[in-house]
């Protein structure tokens, strides 16, 4: 069995279309190709930061987004690691708490 | 001369203008908050009829914002029947009714001011935090309101400054009643406009 499923379709209101499937592996997989093309749009999804209007999300044996039974994992239930294009520390917290930050907010969601 | 310039009613106007403007800005923080969230964040139906209510206090003369408020929340009016029915609530010429009109005067300032703040927070930071397993409230409280924290003391300022000084919606919906609803600006207008010698509040001025 494949280790990422993905099948999604997702409209913006600019027109733009997202609509891409694939399957991936074990090991390392790098998605390319132009700017605007939706590979950010693709992580997010992934992630649960965008919520995709159509498609099927499947990682391992979890099922991380399944529209056709209004079925998506909240982000922080995903334990999915992101890492953003610029570099992103919460400018209000000391060094320290940005790296404590993903312990804590978890205990809080877990507990 | 006296040391003190205040008479003990003006004393009690002060007393009261700085309780109203306090309990104003407080009782209208939680709403500001959420309603400043909600422009700043969400698109809705019916956005622009939020944005016009919150705003008319600034477009309409005090005055009529304080009619509007009189008829909504009078003992006949549609608010005021319920509280009454309800709570046994009666606001109309108490207290109540000064803070609701600061309240409502100051609203727009507030929100405006949360707003901006709200709209300078970057999405990212608040989904990084989700992706670290931060629920949405947590996110919210973690990381939105300490980046928002200065343009929410900012509102707090605005409203709160604005509170202290409102006349014309007060005096419609709460009176001017010694000790109950004469705020500031009600004491100065009521010193000058009793019959006899301008009796003249703060008497170094």
């Amino acid at each position: 069995m494949s280790r990422l499923a993905f099948h999604c379709r997702h409209a913006y209101a600019s027109g733009f279309v997202l609509d891409i499937a694939f399957e991936i592996g074990d090991g390392v997989t790098a998605i390319f190709g132009p700017s605007g093309s939706g590979k950010s749009s693709t992580l997010a999804i992934i992630a649960g930061t965008l919520k995709p209007q159509q498609g099927q999300v499947r990682l391992g044996q979890r099922l991380l987004v399944d529209t056709a039974n209004k079925k998506i994992v909240p982000p922080e239930r995903r334990q999915i690691g992101c890492v953003f294009q610029d570099h992103l520390l919460f400018p209000h917290l000391t060094v320290e708490q940005n790296l404590r930050y993903g312990f804590e907010a978890s205990a809080r969601t877990q507990s | 001369m006296s040391l003190n310039p205040f008479s003990i009613d003006d004393w009690q106007a002060i007393r009261l203008s700085l309780q109203v403007a306090l309990i104003a800005t407080a009782g209208s923080l939680p709403f500001g908050i959420a309603v400043a969230w909600l422009l700043a964040r969400r698109d809705f139906w019916g956005k622009w009829l939020i944005e016009t209510l919150i705003n008319l206090p600034l477009v309409l003369p005090p005055v009529v914002t304080g009619y509007l408020l009189l008829v909504a929340f009078g003992r006949q009016g549609w608010i005021g029947k319920s509280l009454d029915r309800w709570f046994g609530l009666q606001i109309v010429f108490t207290w109540k009714a000064a803070a609701l009109a600061s309240a409502a005067m100051a609203f727009p300032f507030m929100v405006r001011s949360i707003r901006l703040a709200f709209s300078g927070v970057d999405v990212k930071l608040e989904q990084a935090a989700r992706t670290l397993g931060a629920r949405p409230l947590d996110a919210f409280a973690t990381i939105t309101l300490p980046l928002a924290r200065d343009g929410i003391i900012a509102g707090c300022v605005l409203a709160f400054a604005r509170s202290i000084g409102e006349f014309g919606a007060t005096i419609m919906i709460s009176g001017s009643i010694p000790g109950e609803t004469r705020t500031i600006p009600l004491e100065i207008y009521g010193c000058w406009n009793r019959p006899g010698a301008p009796n003249k509040p703060g008497g170094w001025f």
